[in-house]
């Protein structure tokens, strides 16, 4: 059993850093893709594998099967043996025709079943466009600061004691400036015009940008407005 | 009389954003960090091991938030889970003492939950060698609840059990707590 350490705010603030923890999930993300890209690649050879074995083994059986009728067709003429040694010489050329025949049809079954693991290699991907989300420009720390501080619960709704969650959503304009005020959830007119001020006197916004040009875009945002317990009102 | 939420007002929405794009988890990761590395380093005692964790503790989040579902509860639970199981694999895989950390008001409390016939100081010695009998799940548990007096809701949230069987997995925790020290007094 040990006491609880004590440790200062700061000291911890310098075990703190997001860019490295940034950096190392991107080389895990980067890694995982290329892990992906890899499997992927083994799981196309495994396949392209076993589809070269099984024609290689289908063709097989399929000669042999050839092989066993033509040596029936053979048979057949055996009693003609006795008479004609000529109709034997005849089957065996036969047999000899058809088998060449058979090796030529291979490279004809081979070929379309590997056409499908090629395209996939060698398939490029499409460019996509560049879209970066809207941002508050002073991060978003300082944003939810603002509406820690600033959110105020409507003095007029006190009475009925009203708690839950608004959600307001909004456009962030091209010029960064929130417009379209539209509310789900409402509380009430009380707690939504608390929520057009707050919005509309938020710290500023950097737009969203669609290679590299400033766009609009929709945003929502939760605001939560509590009481505490009616136990410390009375208090 | 009046006051906000405590959680992070926006944090709904600042968890959907990190989904898209993993700038946007920096605001959780200032308001959370405090909070999760005072977690683990009261169950590692070492700053820099902790450190190591608590990173590993935001990476693991990183990397998953997109699975993550909001349910209502704090976001912290989700990261207290993900805190719990690197200790976890951390103490499996290493053969370190685990550091358990106690006030001493939470120490009466649970004096007081045990048992009136021994004394506060009486378990004091013994506490160290009971705590070591208990399972790593039952050790949480205890933790949890009594060392750092959660509600049963975060504890069940924080172990991924429902919160009946938290009352019932405490229960008999410090039963068997319970029968360890009053029977070898």
């Amino acid at each position: 059993m040990n006491e609880r350490q004590r440790i200062a705010d700061e000291e911890i603030d310098r075990f703190k850093n997001f860019d490295a923890l940034l950096k190392k999930y991107q080389h895990s993300t980067t890694s995982r893709t290329n892990t992906g890209i890899n499997g992927l690649k083994w799981i196309v050879s495994i396949l392209g594998f076993v589809i070269i074995g099984s024609s290689v083994i289908y063709l097989t059986i399929d000669k042999k099967q050839e092989i066993v009728n033509d040596e029936m067709v053979k048979v057949e003429p055996v009693p003609a043996e006795k008479t004609d040694n000529g109709i034997v010489t005849k089957s065996i050329a036969d047999n000899e025709v058809k088998q060449s025949e058979a090796q030529q049809k291979l490279p004809t079954v081979q070929t379309p079943k590997q056409k499908p693991t090629i395209k996939k290699e060698t398939a490029l991907p499409a460019p996509t466009p560049v879209y970066v989300q809207a941002e508050p420009l002073e991060g978003y720390a300082h944003l939810y600061d603002y509406f820690n501080t600033e959110l105020i619960y409507p003095v007029a709704a006190l009475k009925d004691s009203i708690q839950g969650v608004l959600t307001v959503s909004f456009t962030i304009n091209e010029d960064g400036l929130p417009e379209n005020l539209q509310y789900a959830n409402s509380l009430g007119e009380a707690f939504e015009e608390e929520a057009k001020r707050l919005i509309l006197n938020m710290p500023a916004w950097k737009p969203a940008t669609l290679n590299n040009e400033p766009v609009s875009s929709r945003l929502s945002l939760p605001l939560t407005f509590q009481i505490q317990s009616v136990k410390e009102q009375t208090n | 009389m009046i006051q906000t939420s405590k959680t992070l007002i926006n944090e709904p929405y600042l968890i959907d954003q990190a989904k898209l794009n993993a700038e946007a988890f920096r605001p959780l990761y200032d308001h959370y960090y405090k909070t999760i590395f005072l977690f683990v380093l009261h169950r590692v005692g070492e700053k820099e091991l902790c450190a190591d964790l608590t990173s590993q503790v935001f990476l693991k989040a990183l990397q998953n938030i997109k699975r993550y579902q909001y349910k209502g509860l704090p976001f912290s639970a989700w990261l207290y889970r993900i805190a719990i199981n690197e200790i976890n694999d951390f103490f499996r895989s290493q053969a370190k003492q685990r550091y358990v950390a106690i006030e001493e008001a939470q120490l009466q409390a649970l004096h007081s939950e045990l048992t009136e016939e021994f004394s506060l100081e009486h378990l004091q010695v013994r506490l160290e060698e009971l705590l070591q009998r208990l399972e790593p799940d039952e050790l949480h548990l205890l933790e949890l609840r009594f060392f750092e007096s959660r509600p049963f809701k975060e504890v069940a949230a924080i172990l991924n059990i429902s919160e009946v069987y938290a009352k019932v997995k405490t229960y008999r925790t410090l039963e068997k707590l319970k029968k360890y020290f009053v029977g070898k007094a």
